[in-house]
């Protein structure tokens, strides 16, 4: 780069006869004979470019111009390409307005934006209302969306041919103006069409895909999501023992009818139990053993759990609270189903750990019904707050864009997670503790290892989520992560490749709350404040065969909706109470609370 | 907006006492403008993490705290009215003393409920009433799912509730089929469900023709059935079941014998009905017109010989078309319904009760002030129809006559058993033309151009 702008600052020389500082240019810039002809040769095009684009710059109605031209081309380019060049007139929009605004051309950018935000409403109506609140320099710094947009790049994946179309558009018509856009702001990756299409789940998915910010470049992200993670459970735990409980009490079971038929001759070979692939052997975090009595009565709930699958749907529970709308906060019931917990918004807990919007994190005694101890660390509200399966470490998720992990004998915590671009909404202990996957609302959900807090994987996707993420489950085996938006969309990501296995939108306000049931995890159940719950078959969307496959095995199912419609085993919707938490007990029971709402 | 902000701001610094330049008070708007949406920016997670959609006092209270502002906002804010004094009035202690009381605010109280047991959502109070059919749609395919399993040999796991029982012992009734028909009847299903306009084309040629439907015919019934059942409201749905119906009159590989009395009563509910509505794609009149077709098919096709259910389903027709308060949708489908049957019917069951319907018609239609235009133009289709289809009656009967002065001249041994008939017909002329003549009168010259209307496909079927 340096060489390129040395090039240009001698060319400006050279054009403008500056015969002096040109020698003195020359030998303080160290530029010999050779490397003369090297930089002589090199195009011009980016050179003029920041040689003269301050000069053409100047005038505010270019930027519409511009933009306008760009989009009635991509509008009338062959429908194979529309969509993927869609994806970037978003960015360019955005830059054109911050760009006339940081020159000062407030009235300009208005009319600009008034102009042209329609074709962005549909999938960008909320930052578009924050981006037109802004109205000089400074209110760019402060804003944390406009930094962004400022600080990062946008990915887009496009494939070869579509790239080279619009390169040439931009070189046809002389745009130096969105050229510069484009090579500051946007990221473009140019990808095969075969990978094009994979994140896409049937040739009929229509969904247009949007350019994503996540602060890394593509190639990071596909770099960082390449690198294998151990996503299976510890060796022995407790899930494996009930596993091996439950086919001893079958085996006994089976001997003691063939005792009371009196054929003792025949003998049934006792069943050895499948052996778990990449199960952690050597945990790097430390916890203390849970008591005796206390692992004791959670093994004996876990067998006990009826085993729920596609012809065995849960049982549902729910509970209303009334007289509650706009006071109570968050609620939940314990997994053991002996206590209902319940945030309101005077503070107070009604029958634990809790997160405030103080930016402290309390401790709460059952069987006392104290407060034990005080986290202080977030300077900000703490959005959620969990305990890792096994106890002794939590973690929170703050306003103030990071997680942190705490153990309860420490009043700091430690581990900090930071990466986000927005605010940490959800965060979730993987089932094996060795990770933990926090949920945003720059629309991504990222996993971090716990011991060295750095981030393994970003899940991320143009098809992906379209707002904040509100909600995080982990399979019980560990391998796949469900998250839902506040678009009521639910995507399972593959946590071993990074990448979508299956995105489900049937719901049609904020998915609140998502669970696994216990110990086989064939299924999904999620609550939203569309006052339902709905069951999927987890197993199903596991194994239907994704993206091209689908379509040659049979036509029968080529619909993206018929095929969601057979994953949506069930929908139950509520009487007029949006559903703000739900989650599986150890016996396999579904708990769902609600406040009921009031018809004003 | 940020106009509405310079005006503010320029009424508060008057109120202040200082002078603000105008250019200024734009800069500060536009400022204000930004740190206000800023502010609802985060009451707005603040409401979002509250999981709620009502944006509330308590956010922009959250939301300053995190901004790190003083809120002047009191905590008894929400129940002191908002004071504003436009005209000039001063506020008297005496009006807020003398307001009524907020309501007290009830503490809250938790209530616990199944919302599901083992997956079917039982029908309590506090459930919601099913009625969705999108709910029942998946319902009913994994009904069809389990008990498939039970049909291909495969055990269901747990104890089986009640509702599953019931779909087992309706199954297991028939005679057992086999996988491949399992899977056909599960693809014409699936295709009842889908939206592609083309598979369901292609069934329904399927249904006109294929003669491997009659094993599964019965469980498509049961289908159907529960379908209309669910779908009362539906018109698109239901016309698709009633395309289905046709093709299975249609087909000719297939029999349908005792079957077709259990067709009968659909076609009935589908006429009567009074809660369908048409939508922008698909028009009242033509699912009627349909569902017509399909009587009149079924009669001529396979129960031509009898008249026993002609004429009770006659008399269920006419039991709506003189009840005074079937709405205008029932005496519509009613209408074509007896017109659709055949011309004896039409003049057993309409003529005679002619003056009654006419009368029921124009009155609604007369009264220009009526309240409810929709109610005008029905009871014209109504009457539209009824003048019709006596209309193709009359038609009819003249034809023959023409055709019986040309068979005069041939003098065939074939046309002769055709005019004994007709000579009976002249005397049925003779009874009826007390009717026509009365029609005459009470309509005078406006009734002809109906006799002769296009409209006359409806009894096609007929001619």
């Amino acid at each position: 780069m340096t060489l390129r702008i040395n090039k240009a600052i001698w060319e400006y020389l050279r054009h403008n006869g500056y015969r002096q500082t040109e020698k003195h240019f020359l030998s303080e810039a160290q530029i010999e004979d050779h490397t003369k002809e090297l930089l002589l040769n090199q195009d011009t095009d980016i050179i003029d470019y920041i040689l003269f684009s301050k000069n053409s710059e100047a005038s505010p109605e270019t930027y519409e111009k511009s933009y306008l031209e760009l989009k009635n081309w991509i509008l009338s380019s062959l429908e194979i390409f529309q969509a993927e060049l869609f994806i970037l007139l978003y960015p360019i929009f955005v830059h054109c307005y911050l760009d006339l605004i940081r020159k000062d051309h407030i009235k300009e950018a208005q009319q600009f934006f008034e102009n042209n935000n329609y074709d962005h409403m549909a999938f960008h109506s909320e930052e578009l209302a924050i981006l037109k609140s802004i109205q000089n320099t400074r209110h760019i710094m402060e804003n944390s969306l406009a930094r962004n947009f400022e600080k990062y790049k946008f990915n887009i994946k496009l494939s070869s041919y579509s790239f080279e179309l619009f390169v040439a558009f931009l070189q046809d018509k002389n745009f130096k103006l969105l050229l510069g856009i484009v090579n500051q702001f946007i990221n473009i990756r140019v990808v095969d069409v075969k990978e094009l299409s994979s994140g896409r789940q049937s040739k009929n998915d229509i969904e247009q895909p949007t350019a994503i910010i996540t602060g890394e470049i593509q190639k990071d992200i596909d770099r960082l999501n390449s690198v294998p993670v151990q996503w299976g459970l510890l060796e022995n735990c407790i899930q494996d023992q009930v596993a091996e409980m439950k086919i001893q009490q079958k085996f006994e079971e089976e001997q003691k009818k063939l005792m009371q038929l009196k054929r003792r001759k025949r003998k049934i070979q006792k069943p050895t139990i499948p052996k778990q692939e990449n199960r952690i052997k050597n945990s790097t975090i430390l916890f203390p053993r849970l008591t005796q009595k206390l692992e004791e009565s959670i093994k004996e709930e876990l067998v006990q759990a009826e085993e729920l699958s596609q012809q065995n749907l849960p049982s549902i529970c729910l509970f209303t609270f009334f007289h509650s709308e706009g006071k109570i906060n968050c609620s939940e019931v314990s997994a053991e189903s002996r206590y209902v917990v319940a945030g309101f918004s005077d503070s107070t807990i009604r029958l634990v750990v809790s997160c405030s919007q103080d930016g402290t994190a309390r401790l709460w005694s059952l069987d006392t019904k104290s407060n034990l101890a005080i986290y202080k660390g977030h300077n900000y509200p703490i959005w959620d707050v969990q305990f890792s399966p096994l106890g002794y470490h939590f973690v929170t998720a703050s306003y103030d864009q990071s997680a942190m992990l705490w153990v309860t004998e420490r009043v700091f915590p430690i581990r900090v997670f930071s990466g986000h671009l927005s605010d940490v909404d959800c965060v979730r202990f993987h089932p094996n503790v060795h990770y933990i996957a926090t949920g945003s609302s720059d629309k991504t959900v990222r996993l971090w290892e716990t011991n060295t807090a750095n981030c393994v994987r970003i899940f991320c996707s143009p098809t992906g989520h379209r707002g904040g993420i509100t909600s995080l489950a982990f399979s019980p085996d560990g391998r796949i992560l469900a998250s839902g938006s506040e678009d009521g969309s639910i995507i399972l990501w593959d946590i071993g490749t990074g990448k979508i296995i299956r995105k489900m939108h049937q719901h049609e306000s904020t998915v609140s709350s998502l669970d696994f049931s216990v110990l086989d995890g064939n299924i999904l159940a999620s609550g939203s404040l569309d006052n339902s719950v709905k069951i999927w078959d987890a197993n199903m969307a596991r194994l239907l065969p994704d993206s091209s496959l689908f379509n040659f095995t049979s036509d029968f199912h080529s619909n993206e909706k018929s095929q969601q419609a057979v994953l949506l085993l069930k929908s139950f919707p509520t009487k007029n109470t949006p559903v703000m938490n739900i989650g599986f007990s150890r016996r396999n029971i579904l708990h769902a609370t609600g406040y009921f709402q009031t018809n004003k | 907006m940020s106009d509405i902000f310079k005006n503010t701001i320029q009424n508060i610094a008057n109120s202040q006492q200082i002078i603000i330049k105008d250019s200024s008070t734009q800069i500060l708007a536009s400022d204000l403008l930004f740190r206000i949406t800023s502010i609802i920016e985060d009451a707005k997670k603040s409401m979002k993490h509250s999981k709620r959609r009502k944006l509330e006092l308590q956010d922009i209270k959250t939301s300053f705290r995190i901004k790190k502002i003083e809120s002047n906002l009191n905590s008894n804010f929400d129940f002191v009215p908002l004071l504003t004094s436009t005209n000039n009035r001063p506020l008297l202690v005496k009006d807020i003393i003398n307001e009524p009381l907020q309501e007290y605010p009830i503490d809250s109280t938790l209530y616990i409920h199944w919302l599901s047991i083992e997956g079917v959502e039982p029908q309590i109070p506090e459930n919601p009433i099913v009625e969705n059919t999108k709910l029942q749609k998946f319902d009913y395919l994994n009904r069809v799912r389990k008990s498939s399993n039970i049909i291909l040999g495969s055990k269901i796991t747990g104890d089986g509730t009640h509702e599953i029982q019931v779909d087992v012992r309706q199954i297991s009734s028939h005679s057992k089929i086999t996988q491949e028909l399992q899977i056909l009847f599960d693809k014409i299903i699936q295709t009842y469900f889908s939206n592609s306009k083309e598979e369901k084309e292609s069934i329904l040629f399927l249904l006109a023709n294929d003669s491997s439907i009659q094993p599964i015919l019965i469980y498509l019934i049961d289908f159907i059935e529960e379908n209309v059942k669910q779908n009362v409201k539906n018109i698109e749905n239901l016309y698709i079941l009633m395309k289905m119906l046709r093709s299975f009159i249609r087909n000719k590989a297939i029999k349908l014998d005792k079957i077709s009395l259990r067709i009968l009563p659909l076609i009935i509910t589908c006429l009567i009905n009074a809660n369908i509505k048409s939508t922008k794609s698909l028009l009242y009149s033509d699912f009627c017109l349909l569902c017509s077709r399909t009587l009149s098919q079924l009669f001529l096709s396979i129960l031509d010989q009898n008249n026993k259910i002609k004429a009770r389903i006659s008399n269920v027709f006419l039991s709506v078309l003189l009840n005074s308060h079937s709405s205008f949708r029932s005496l519509y489908g009613s209408l074509l319904g007896i017109a659709s049957l055949d011309l004896e019917s039409i003049r057993l069951v309409i003529l005679p009760h002619i003056q009654i319907l006419t009368l029921k018609f124009i009155n609604h239609y007369i009264q220009f002030n009526h309240f409810n235009f929709s109610w005008k133009y029905q009871a014209f289709y109504c009457f539209h129809l009824l003048v019709s289809s006596i209309g193709s009656y009359y038609l009819v009967f003249t034809l023959d006559l023409d055709w019986q002065k040309n068979s005069k001249k041939n003098s065939n041994l074939k046309f002769q058993k055709q005019n004994l008939l007709l000579n009976e017909k002249k005397e049925i002329e003779k009874d009826s033309y007390k009717n026509e003549s009365l029609i005459f009168t009470f309509l005078g010259e406006s009734f002809i151009p109906f006799f002769y209307s296009p409209n006359l496909h409806l009894c096609d079927s007929l001619i």
